[in-house]
This record gives structure tokens, C-alpha cells and sequence, in this order.
């Protein structure tokens, strides 16, 4: 089963590839664009940081001018990993609904969710992803003092986690598409809840705070994943993680199910 | 056992209508009417293997639904399906595996990508073996005559082309029942013409079950000996097209040719006059007294040549669909 899925993504993948080649110059842009958009805000942090020393959150948790580095470095590794991997995806699911390909689609025998999330592929996200990287390690370097190989893989395993929060978060909103079928824009609604993540939840009053990491756990993305590589939120944080990914999944295969079958019952 | 089995199929649809203008639209957001449509109301056939039927209808009169309905797609409303002895809307991959779907005014095709890259896609979706995959595609090129086309990008086909290669990708897991949906809209003549050879040629090869729509007259009559027709959501006519004729057209229309000019001859004891030229004219008489009626011409005329035809099957079914008459052949 897993296999298979590998083996069908391999082939999207190869799909895009060939695509890519074709369109080298769209490729560039892309790499350009997101450079550019990850070194703003950096220099941003820097602006804010020249004025301020740290960040102190409203539990009294400081987050240094280091601290933040790493946060915006995992959240530009994240943000790359959406706009490679889910953007191209889910943008086009209310064009796939209106146009009536997505009847293709569901003639297919494979998951339909897979089949309209894994679809494309943006190349133009990888060097985001790596620039992210980069800035990571800077920033631990810059902040001295040891990170373990074990912090580093627990860290590297929740923002998978995040990954998958943000994904199954995102897809649920773009399901919505079946009841109003021009939701080209619901991505413009995402970016700016996205960008939530990009400070530490910390710095956000109290309830706020409650919302964002319970009832829309941004909390999850990069502040979790951030505290453990620095060694500050207790290893609980996995399971707990882990616990909302699959919740997430499970509830929007679940909505999608709901929705195909309106869509089977109402559409001509 | 028949590869497509419906038993009283019926689907209904929920639409709201909007009022129109700025605030109708708002009213929209707060309070909707609905409007339910019937877009099937009782539909029943069996297709049997190896079957080429063809499905007639004008827009709106439930083709398309009742199609999407034995691809799986879309739930009915109520009625009983069977497709190769499955429930289809199920969707089970076992069913999905035999079956393809293909639309006229879909593509399944990337339009970036060379047509190559899209089968080879197909067969991580379908699991078609690397071997039976190459043996096939083998088989459905040479037939399509394509082997040029295969590594250029999908947008730089002509739509004969690309048709050519969307049957290709639908038909590359072997499936044991297609359905079509309006295949050759769109198309010129020439190129219409070479899909419905290939069509009817693999037909003929491989047995297997193919349902058809099309508004296209010519697509059913080279293709299908049975036809459905169908209107307003309920079976018009389920039988042979050259049944159809006999059954429907009681009238034979006989083009005389005139050695000499008619002038203002009176014709009209014979049948009702179609058309009138300087030396001819075309009648429409009985089909029981047609050969009467031929004869009398010939004896009483000087008549260079005559032509007894059977009222074309497009108007016998344009007939139809205006009368909304119904019956099948017995």
C-alpha cells in the first residue's frame, strides 16, 4: 500500500521534472521570488532587533535575537515545503471542482485526497527549503552551546509534524470549495494565518495563545519544534504532536469523504 | 451475464436559483430557493459484452448523468446499477481497474507534458506490469497511427491528435468497458472520421462493452447497430437504427428527374411536394404506396431518372424528440 503511494508520487514527481525542463525560466523566477522573500524578512528580524534586545513572551519565556533567527529559519523551511509541495495542489482544487476534471479523478483507482494533494510538484521551493537550512544553522551557531544529535532529530520530526498540521489545516479549508465553488481565493486566507507562525506563540496575549495552539494548533508548526531543538519544551511535546497530525488527517479525509458525497448527490 | 445492467434509474438534482442583480445575490446568502430537476426519471437497459451502443439525445436529456452515474461519479437518486457485477458509485479499485471514462471536453492529459509522460502516470495509477504495459501501448499506437506524437507536448497537438491520445491513456489498463462522452466534439470531419474507425476497429478486437453519447448522427450510425435514445430523462427508443427507420418513417421520399422542363405541373395527387427545381422535384408519398406512386411517374412522364430514399434517420429522431413519442423495439 505505502509502497504503491511511493511508487504513483515517484511518478508525479517525474511528471513535474519533465515539465521543469520545459520551463527552466518559471524555475528561476521561483528561486529568485523566494529568495527575495525569505531575505526580507530576515532583515526585518534585523531591523527589530537592533531596537530591541529580545522578545519576552507573555509567560516569561525570552526569545533572543538567536532564538528568532532559528524560529524564522524552521518557518521558511516549512513555508517551502508548502508552497513545493501543497500550494500547487490545492490551489487548483476549486478550478478542478468547477471544470468537472475532478469526475476524472474519482474514475481513478487510487485515493482521490491523494490524488488532488500530490499532484504537482514546485521545484522553486527547494532552494527555500535548503536557504532555510542555512539559516538554522546559523542561527545555533551564532547561539553557541550544544545542540544533540537526538534534539536534532526530535526537532527534524516535528516539523514533519507541522508539515502535516498545516496540510491537513489547509485542505480542510480548501474542501469548502464544494459548497462555494469559487474559492480560488481561500490560499490568500491562508498565508496570512500561516504567517501566525512566524513569531513564537509566546508573544501573543492569553487568548489567543489558547486558540493557536489548541483550536488551530499554529503553536505546532515552529514554535514547538524550535523549543525542543532548544531544549525547553519537555519531550511530551511528540506525542502530543503527533496526536494532532494524525487527528488533522483523520478529520480531513473524513470532510473530504462528507463533501464527495454531496458532490456525487448535487452536481450534474 | 450483461456487462451493464439499470433498473429504473432515476436522479434528481438540487440547484438554487439566484435572483438576479447585486441584491439578489445577497438575498442569495441568507435565504435560497431551490430548485430540484430530473435529469433522469426512469431509465432501464442491459448492455451485453462486447456491445457498441450508441446513446442519443438532445443537451439536457440525461446522457451525461446516467453516464457519470455507471462510471461511479455520481450517486442516483434511487434505481439499480450493475457494471460488470459491481455497484459502481461504490468505487471500488477492483471496478475502477476494468473500466475508463472518457470525455470529450475533459482532458486527462497534461497539456505541458508530452502524452508519453501522462501514460506512464496511468500505469503507476492503474498498476498495469511494465511488460503488459509496453505490449499495449505498442497495440494502441499502431492502431492510432501516433508514434510521432508521442513525445510532444500535449498543446502542441491538433484536438484529433490529442482525442488520439486521450483514448490511448484510457485504454492502456485493458479495461473491459468504456464509456465515451461526445468523443468527437469539436473535431473536423476527417479527423471525426479516423476516431470512429479506430473506435469501431478496437471494438472489434478486443470485445470490448462501449457506451457512447453523442448528438453527432453520424458517430451512432458507423458505429452502433443499437441505439438508445433518450429525452426529457426517459427512454424514447432502445433498438437497431435500421429499425428505427422502418418503424418511425412511414414516408419514402421519391426525387424524380424530368427529361423537359416542369413548368407548373401539378404533382401533388401523388404525395406532398419537398422541392422544386426547373427539372425536378422531390415527393413525399407512403412508404406503402412509394413503389405505386414510381411507376405512375415513369408511365405518365418523360422522366430521365428516379430515386426512391428512406427519410434520413437524423429526422426520424429529430421527429422523435419533437413529438416526444415513446416505445421500444419489441
Amino acid at each position: 500500500m505505502m509502497r504503491r503511494y511511493f511508487k504513483l508520487y515517484l511518478a508525479y514527481v517525474r511528471n513535474c521534472f519533465v515539465r521543469l525542463l520545459d520551463y527552466r525560466g518559471e524555475f528561476y523566477m521561483q528561486i529568485f521570488a523566494w529568495t527575495m522573500w525569505t531575505g526580507l524578512s530576515l532583515l526585518f528580524l534585523y531591523v527589530v532587533f537592533a531596537q530591541v534586545g529580545e522578545l519576552r513572551g507573555v509567560t516569561g519565556e525570552r526569545w533572543t535575537r538567536e532564538d528568532m533567527i532559528i524560529l524564522n529559519g524552521t518557518f521558511a523551511i516549512l513555508e517551502s515545503l508548502l508552497h513545493a509541495l501543497v500550494v500547487p495542489n490545492l490551489g487548483r482544487l476549486s478550478e478542478q471542482i468547477r471544470h468537472g476534471t475532478l469526475d476524472l479523478v474519482l474514475t481513478k483507482p487510487a485515493s482521490a485526497q491523494f490524488q488532488v494533494s500530490a499532484r504537482y510538484v514546485h521545484f522553486g521551493g527547494v532552494f527555500n527549503f535548503l536557504l532555510g537550512c542555512v539559516i538554522v544553522g546559523v542561527g545555533l551557531k551564532m547561539r553557541g552551546g550544544g545542540v544533540t544529535w537526538q534534539g536534532a532529530a526530535i526537532y527534524v520530526y516535528l516539523v514533519l509534524c507541522g508539515f502535516l498540521i498545516a496540510y491537513a489545516l489547509w485542505f480542510l479549508s480548501v474542501t469548502l470549495a464544494f459548497w462555494f465553488v469559487r474559492l480560488d481565493n481561500i490560499g490568500w486566507l491562508f498565508d496570512p494565518i500561516l504567517r501566525i507562525a512566524r513569531f513564537p506563540m509566546d508573544i501573543y496575549p492569553g487568548q489567543l495563545k489558547f486558540i493557536f495552539t489548541t483550536v488551530v494548533p499554529l503553536g505546532f508548526l515552529t514554535t514547538v519544534p524550535v523549543q525542543t531543538l532548544l531544549g525547553r519544551a519537555p519531550l511530551t511535546v511528540m506525542a502530543t504532536a503527533t496526536g494532532i497530525a494524525a487527528a488533522l488527517l483523520y478529520l480531513s479525509n473524513a470532510f473530504w469523504k462528507f463533501a464527495l458525497r454531496r458532490y456525487e448527490s448535487a452536481s450534474s | 451475464m450483461p456487462a451493464i445492467s439499470v433498473h429504473h434509474l432515476r436522479k434528481i438534482y438540487r440547484t438554487h436559483v439566484k435572483e438576479p442583480g447585486l441584491w439578489g445575490s445577497v438575498k442569495g446568502l441568507v435565504r435560497r430557493h431551490y430548485l430540484t430537476k430530473e435529469a433522469v426519471a426512469d431509465i432501464s437497459f442491459e448492455i451485453q459484452p462486447g456491445e457498441f451502443v450508441g446513446f442519443l439525445g438532445p443537451n439536457g436529456a440525461g446522457k451525461t448523468t446516467t453516464l457519470k452515474i455507471l462510471s461511479g461519479v455520481l450517486h442516483p437518486t434511487s434505481g439499480e446499477v450493475r457494471v460488470l457485477g459491481h455497484i459502481p458509485w461504490k468505487r471500488e479499485p477492483a471496478f475502477q481497474r476494468q473500466m475508463s471514462l472518457v470525455m470529450g471536453q475533459k482532458n486527462q492529459l497534461w497539456w505541458d507534458l508530452p502524452a508519453y509522460e501522462s501514460f506512464v502516470l496511468n500505469r503507476e495509477i492503474y498498476e498495469v506490469p511494465p511488460k503488459q504495459f509496453h505490449a499495449k501501448l505498442e497495440e494502441l499506437v499502431e492502431l492510432f497511427g501516433v508514434r510521432d506524437l508521442l513525445h510532444v507536448q500535449v498543446r502542441k497537438l491538433s484536438l484529433g491528435e490529442r482525442m488520439k491520445c486521450e483514448l490511448i491513456a484510457s485504454l492502456l489498463h485493458s479495461p473491459l468497458v468504456l464509456f465515451l462522452d461526445e468523443p468527437t466534439i469539436g473535431l473536423d470531419v476527417v479527423s471525426q472520421k479516423r476516431i470512429r474507425e479506430f473506435l469501431k476497429e478496437y471494438n472489434r478486437r478486443t470485445h470490448i462493452t462501449i457506451l457512447l453519447t453523442s448528438h453527432y448522427m453520424e458517430d451512432v450510425k458507423e458505429l452502433c447497430e443499437r441505439v438508445i435514445i433518450i429525452n426529457f430523462g426517459r427512454i424514447v427508443y432502445d433498438g437497431a437504427l435500421a429499425h428505427l427507420v422502418e418503424r418511425y418513417a412511414d414516408q419514402k421520399r421519391l426525387t424524380i428527374t424530368f427529361a423537359e422542363a416542369i413548368n407548373h405541373q401539378d404533382f401533388s395527387r401523388f404525395g406532398k411536394e419537398l422541392a422544386r427545381s426547373e427539372f425536378s422535384v422531390t415527393i413525399e408519398t407512403p412508404r406503402a404506396a412509394a413503389t405505386h406512386v414510381a411507376s405512375e411517374i415513369l408511365r405518365t412522364y418523360n422522366v430521365a431518372d428516379i430515386a426512391i430514399e428512406e427519410v434520413e434517420a437524423e429526422e426520424v429522431i429529430r421527429e422523435i424528440f419533437a413529438s416526444g413519442e415513446a416505445g421500444t423495439e419489441p
